[in-house]
């Protein structure tokens, strides 16, 4: 916590001396190690260590869309914040359940057309049988 | 224009149009008058299991047609039927054999189960079926 409480601190010096669009550092804390070192989630890139991962990115918002993204990538989320705001309880919970592929469907899949196999139909006629090759399609 | 017809006939089916279902329908013809390039299966769907029998509950309707070689052909059809004469689901349909056919510059279609019947103004004797060999010229059945 005390080195998340530093970056915050870097990042608000750094953001100042240069007068650039302000950049936020986010945080998340896993459930388990991370099993890799990086991973783009959130349109950010996560640096990943033990259960730890770190990113820098605009706006310091969070989403559950976010942290779905990075629950895929490297495993259960029990924290997520960046500088100003971080993920409720709830919305934690959410998180890992999209990660898990528990999502309401964002669209409804065109239901599937009903499909059978009849019987045959078959005629044979009286025409001269001497071309009656037949083809199939 | 027998040979742009059938391209037609044959480039239709391609167009995979929007469909609720999709019969399989096995087709074997043969003997068929040199006439009759492209043969047609036409099937109808009802919500009433009763409906190929009775009309009750109808769906919509769907065809493809084929290319008969020498008169003949052997293969499956697949059938797309839209749904747009009422919702689903399908509980029945019924599938009947068509011929199309060339007469005096008229291109014609023949119901094969009207071959049978002299008195129909539709009628060739030389489309008769063959005494003796199996005639299907509709199915029936339930999804």
């Amino acid at each position: 916590m005390h080195r998340f409480a530093l970056a915050i601190a870097l990042a608000a010096a750094a953001g100042l001396a240069h007068g650039q669009a302000k950049s936020f550092a986010y945080e998340a804390e896993l459930a388990q190690p991370a099993p890799r070192a990086s991973a783009n989630a959130g349109g950010v890139t996560w640096s990943c260590t033990g259960a730890r991962c770190t990113a820098r990115g605009r706006g310091g918002n969070v989403s559950v869309k976010g942290c779905a993204e990075l629950a895929r990538a490297v495993g259960p989320v029990v924290a997520y914040r960046s500088e100003i705001k971080s993920l409720a309880d709830a919305s934690l919970r959410e998180c890992n359940r999209r990660a898990q592929g528990g999502a309401a469907p964002a669209a409804k899949a065109p239901p599937r057309p009903q499909r059978t196999t009849t019987p045959e139909i078959a005629f044979t006629g009286v025409a001269p049988a001497g071309d009656t090759a037949e083809r199939r399609p | 224009m027998i040979r742009a017809a059938l391209a037609l006939a044959l480039a239709l089916p391609a167009a995979a149009p929007a469909q609720d279902a999709l019969l399989e329908v096995p087709v074997r013809v043969a003997r068929v008058p040199a006439a009759a390039a492209v043969g047609s299966v036409t099937c109808a769907v009802f919500a009433d299991p009763t409906g190929p029998a009775s009309n009750v509950g109808y769906l919509g309707s769907g065809a493809r047609w084929f290319a008969l070689a020498n008169g003949a052909f052997a293969g499956r059809i697949t059938v797309p039927v839209k749904f747009d004469a009422g919702p689903g689901p399908a509980r029945a349909y019924r599938c009947a054999l068509y011929f199309i056919f060339k007469e005096e510059g008229r291109t014609l279609t023949l119901a094969a189960g009207r071959l049978a019947d002299r008195a129909a103004a539709e009628h060739r004797p030389a489309f008769a079926a063959a005494p003796g060999a199996r005639l299907v010229h509709e199915v029936t059945g339930t999804f």
